[in-house]
């Protein structure tokens, strides 16, 4: 046996790696996107209406706890409102993240198969959920209407809130999707985790009345560095009229990138193993 | 052994290390108990392939005989960049087209017309080809009213149709195959023998791996026999084949017709 070298090389030549230029990656995440939506959807206008059952449900069921049970209120906006625009953005956030986490366990069949671009499983997944959110998102704009939010000129802002939200989806995605063939119960873990995540973020109670009274200045600062804090508090603004929450937002970027960092690394590298793992 | 521009495909020293888990920590559970009591994790690793170093040349036909374990599937994986080199290289000039195991690369609940755009997206078509290919692959495939069904309600033979027919609609200038094509019926058989005719005419070159020594001495101009991970022999078909299985009645190279 000759000496092992520490060195290793698999190449393509010429125009011969299909996935060497960014038309067929884009191709495969739009086709995996469509099938996810097609999916979901089984091409009928009630895939769309059962999607929106759970967040209205979710609003009635909260709105009871707050208004009724815990007796607390938020000035200047309805309620119901306020939960269905953080709520739908969480939903965005938690639903695409654990659906990427998912995704390359359900895409062995590929990845055993073929060699493709693992990353287009994740971003699709995600996507799939990005366009779920866009589509609703005029319903969101009528629904607060009926229930008296004036839209001012913060709502031009929306692309970029939306922009942040993904960035934090992908990066938290990419992380969960990269770990997930090599631990079984990560699935299950992380909709745990997700759950308190849900309660560490602004969507059921408004951290200017609901929090910042009750606690210390170090102890907000500490809550405020969750990235989906400020995320969240940003779409809130821009639909419902409120000061922009720019130092979270800054604190929610710095997150979001930090999320996308380690993500694209350790996904690059995990990637290499899935082979193995799956 | 010189490489040239010639060789449609180069296999420079090439090694693959994989894990042998002991007691593999599954979940985070067990990663936790782990780290609580301080235990490692046990794994050691074995060598699939060592220090395996082969040419093939544009438009030849290359067969590869061993024993089950000898690394036959691992080497057309590497090849096709499903699985990365452990150690050393690989390069290849031109597309390479992949039919392996059957029903690798189907989704079970997908339409068989569905499975075709799909396979046709990761083998990287655009959806404009895909679109102009499909009804001739459905035509090709014979699935009849089948291909609108979900593939898992596939026969063995339908699977192997479908994924023949998606394969013999790809332009690559390397075609990998593994041991998929027995089980096709006698007509099958004939298609098949027609396919490699035509391969052999636009000058695509072939990397076949089967036990059944006569269709590899028929269809091959040179072969490889691997053992437990190594090239024991390499060189002119016949003769490989013979050394790996002495007893072995070994039909000559086909002429191609019209060729």
């Amino acid at each position: 046996m000759s000496a092992v070298p520490d060195f290793s090389e698999y190449r393509l030549e010429g125009a011969a790696d299909v996935w060497a230029g960014w038309r067929a990656r884009l191709t495969l995440i739009k086709h995996l996107t469509r099938r996810h939506l097609a999916e979901r959807y089984r091409g009928s206008a009630l895939g769309f209406v059962w999607s929106l059952l759970n967040p209205l449900l979710m609003m009635l069921v909260y709105s009871f706890v707050f208004r009724v049970v815990m007796r607390a209120q938020i000035p200047g906006v309805r309620y119901e409102a306020f939960f269905l625009t953080g709520y739908l953005a969480w939903n965005f956030f938690s639903v695409g993240a654990q659906n990427a986490a998912s995704s390359v366990v359900e895409g062995r069949y590929l990845i055993h198969k073929a060699r493709l671009p693992h990353v287009a499983l994740p971003l699709a997944a995600i996507l799939s959920n990005l366009v779920n959110y866009v589509v609703v998102l005029p319903l969101l704009l009528i629904f607060n209407a009926i229930f008296g939010v004036r839209l001012g000129p913060s709502i031009l802002l929306l692309p970029l809130a939306v922009l942040l939200l993904s960035a934090l989806t992908v990066g938290v995605g990419l992380i969960l999707a990269g770990a997930a063939p090599f631990f079984r119960d990560l699935l299950q873990v992380s909709g745990v985790l997700f759950t308190a995540w849900f309660f560490a973020t602004p969507i059921l109670y408004h951290l200017q009345y609901q929090l910042a009274p009750h606690v210390s200045p170090a102890m907000l600062l500490l809550y405020e560095m969750n990235p989906t804090v400020g995320a969240t508090r940003f779409i809130q603004a821009v639909f419902l009229n409120e000061a922009m929450p720019w130092r979270e937002i800054a604190y929610s970027f710095l997150g979001a990138i930090a999320f996308l960092a380690i993500g694209i690394l350790s996904f690059g590298r995990l990637s290499k193993r899935f082979f193995e793992a799956l | 052994m010189p490489e040239s521009a010639d060789d449609i495909l180069s296999i420079d020293r090439l090694w693959r290390r994989f894990r042998r888990w002991k007691e593999r920590p599954r979940t985070l559970k067990d990663a936790a108990i782990r780290l609580v009591r301080r235990e490692g994790v046990a794994y050691d690793s074995f060598w699939a392939l060592r220090d395996v170093s082969f040419n093939v040349r544009r438009g030849e036909a290359l067969g590869l005989c061993g024993a089950n374990g000898s690394g036959k599937s691992t080497l057309l994986k590497v090849i096709a960049g499903i699985v990365p080199p452990t150690y050393w290289r690989v390069v290849v000039r031109g597309r390479v087209a992949a039919f392996l195991e059957l029903g690798a690369g189907f989704h079970p609940e997908l339409s068989g017309r569905e499975n075709i755009a799909l396979n046709g997206v990761i083998m990287g078509l655009s959806e404009r080809e895909i679109a102009r290919k499909t009804d001739s692959i459905i035509e090709f495939a014979e699935l009849g009213e089948f291909i609108d069904s979900p593939v898992r309600t596939y026969s063995a033979g339908m699977y192997l149709r479908l994924g023949f027919a998606i394969a013999c609609h790809v332009d690559c200038d390397l075609l990998l195959i593994d041991e998929v094509l027995a089980v096709g019926d006698a007509a099958f058989q004939q298609k098949c023998a027609a396919w490699f005719d035509a391969l052999r005419a636009r000058n695509v070159a072939v990397v076949l791996v089967s036990h059944f020594l006569p269709t590899l001495a028929e269809m091959c101009d040179r072969a490889v026999w691997l053992d437990g991970g190594e090239a024991r022999a390499e060189g002119e078909a016949r003769e490989t084949l013979q050394r790996y299985c002495p007893y072995a009645v070994l039909p000559p190279r086909r002429e191609v017709r019209g060729a």
